[in-house]
């Protein structure tokens, strides 16, 4: 039914795309008011796995996002997300919202968006942004809206969001934003995606044979939750969260995020998500870091007991010219149930330098050491337009 | 000579019809551009200003806006910044009838701005105007209110 949606959505914005440039020149959606913009981004990005066989591969995505205004109180915005995995074109509605900007330190969001919950997924992840060709351990891959190896997915839920910006003095200025969506849902284990998942083992979003491993010895299943997986809410909580942060800006910014919601369909259960990001730039410098803290409830036939994992990112750049060395060290630490160790713990180190051609396109060239796994030479090519 | 006393005048007007609102909306290209410096590389590299025209440095600065949590001043002052960029570059696409008002200052910019452009260009395919009638037109124009 998932896939069956994709399918629907991603026709339907492919139709509006082509007709987009037709309409516009012909100024229907272009008025006086109104104004349509096309941007987006996009990669092509070859793979490898340094090891006896060498394996190796190319794939690519666009991400098109479309941004309607209408003068300058409504803005209309949608982005869809296109990508090659293993054998599958993966399609996904990464956000389509309606923003409300008619006062002048309050805004009002309404749709799918990417939820304010630390700084990586709302702001962070586009390849034209995020400074290395792979994401931290924290959010790692996911397949459709399921962090199935990492902690968390790239988050986008559908709800209602206000924004709200308050200045401190002259220099600093305090960010609160608050939301309330459909919230995560138990995901069923679909064999397709685990299909995918063995054929993706290689393409820099590990191997899910090590978490099969712990299962089977542990004899615990963990279920899945998924953010964003469809529009129909598995019960009537909602997930609740907030972000306030200290903005100094451009040279430093501190978030701290929050959320709360019951995931199964008799609302026993709790997934509460603790986030800090702090950002740091200085001359040609540029530090981020984030911790997560993820509590899963569990039920089981003798009580509850809580998964709680903990991940956390560092990341250093620093342009010289048009160049820009990257490193980042993420780490996901082992999760227990029941004084088992469900999730390993797990490390990684990505070693980068980027070229940037233009200020939004970048040639990115990485060396991802897995702690406790494969290494892998990432070369990528992203384009944000 | 008298059709290019008329177009001199209404290239003058335009000047100084410039000149008197100048100063407001010189503050707010100003304080656009100090907010974008300190705004738009918070996440990423700051965009070129002529990658995209007026209207669509509307319409991306209000995505932005959203995105950066910008209020609503700071966002049409950095909207301001670009687009006066974009005129000294060349790159506009945008007549004040199309433009929606985010403030009287910024409306009546972008306005001037085109009215300056047009009013270079009139001179430039009129030739030099002597001193006795740049003199004669001040003197005209100091009794004309700005609209």
């Amino acid at each position: 039914m998932i896939k069956e949606s994709n399918s629907r959505i991603a026709a339907v914005f492919i139709a509006a795309l082509l007709g987009v440039p037709s309409l516009a020149s012909a100024q229907s959606l272009n008025g006086p008011l109104s104004n349509v913009v096309l941007s987006g981004y996009g990669s092509a990005t070859f793979i490898a796995v340094p090891d006896s066989d060498f394996r190796n591969d190319f794939t690519a995505s666009v991400s098109p996002v479309l941004l309607y205004s209408m003068g300058d109180d409504l803005l209309f915005e949608t982005e869809l997300e296109f990508g090659l995995s293993g054998e599958l074109t993966t399609t996904s509605l990464e956000y389509a919202q309606i923003d409300y900007l008619g006062f002048e330190r309050l805004q009002f969001v309404a749709g799918k968006f990417l939820l304010p919950f630390g700084t990586f997924s709302e702001r962070l992840h586009p390849t034209w942004i995020n400074k290395l060709p792979t994401m931290p351990l924290v959010y790692g891959h996911a397949h459709g809206g399921v962090a199935e190896e990492s902690l968390l997915p790239i988050l986008s839920d559908a709800g209602l969001m206000a924004r709200y910006k308050a200045p401190v003095g002259e220099k600093w200025a305090v960010d609160i934003t608050g939301w309330i969506s459909q919230g995560p849902q138990l995901q069923e284990h679909d064999e397709a995606a685990e299909s995918e998942e063995e054929s993706h083992a290689h393409k820099g979003g590990g191997s899910n044979s090590q978490i099969s491993a712990s299962l089977s010895e542990a004899e615990i299943e963990i279920p899945l939750v998924g953010f964003g997986i469809g529009f129909s809410d598995n019960n009537s909580n909602k997930m609740l969260g907030a972000r306030i942060g200290l903005v100094h800006g451009p040279s430093f910014e501190i978030y701290f995020s929050a959320f709360h919601a019951m995931y199964d369909p008799g609302e026993y259960l709790d997934l509460t998500g603790f986030n800090v990001s702090i950002e740091y730039r200085k001359s040609r410098f540029d530090v981020r870091a984030e911790a997560t803290v993820l509590n899963q409830e569990l039920e089981f036939e003798d009580g509850f007991d809580t998964l709680s994992r903990t991940g956390y990112y560092i990341q250093v750049a620093r342009r010289y010219g048009a160049f820009e060395p990257v490193v980042r060290w993420s780490h996901l630490r082992e999760g227990k149930v029941k004084g088992d160790v469900i999730r390993a713990d797990r490390q990684q180190i990505a070693v980068g330098i980027n070229y940037w051609i233009e200020p939004s396109v970048p040639v990115k060239l990485a060396y991802q050491v897995g702690l406790d796994g494969e290494d892998f030479i990432i070369l990528q090519w992203a384009f944000g337009f | 000579m008298k059709n290019y006393l008329i177009i001199a005048l209404v290239a003058l007007l335009s000047g100084l019809l410039v000149e008197q609102t100048s100063a407001q909306d010189s503050n707010i290209v100003a304080e656009g551009a100090r907010l974008w410096a300190n705004n738009c590389t918070r996440c990423h590299n700051a965009r070129s200003p002529l990658e995209r025209n007026d209207r669509e440095w509307l319409t991306i600065m209000n995505h932005m806006r959203a995105r950066a949590n910008l209020t609503k001043t700071e966002s049409a002052a950095i909207t301001a910044y670009l687009q006066m960029i974009n005129l000294q570059e060349g790159n506009n696409s945008t007549t004040s009838e199309s433009v929606p008002d985010s403030s009287a200052g910024l409306k009546k910019s972008i306005s001037m701005k085109n009215d300056l452009v047009s009013g270079q260009q009139l001179l430039q395919a009129i030739g030099p105007i002597s001193v006795d009638d740049l003199e004669s037109l001040k003197r005209f124009f100091s009794h004309v209110r700005p609209q």
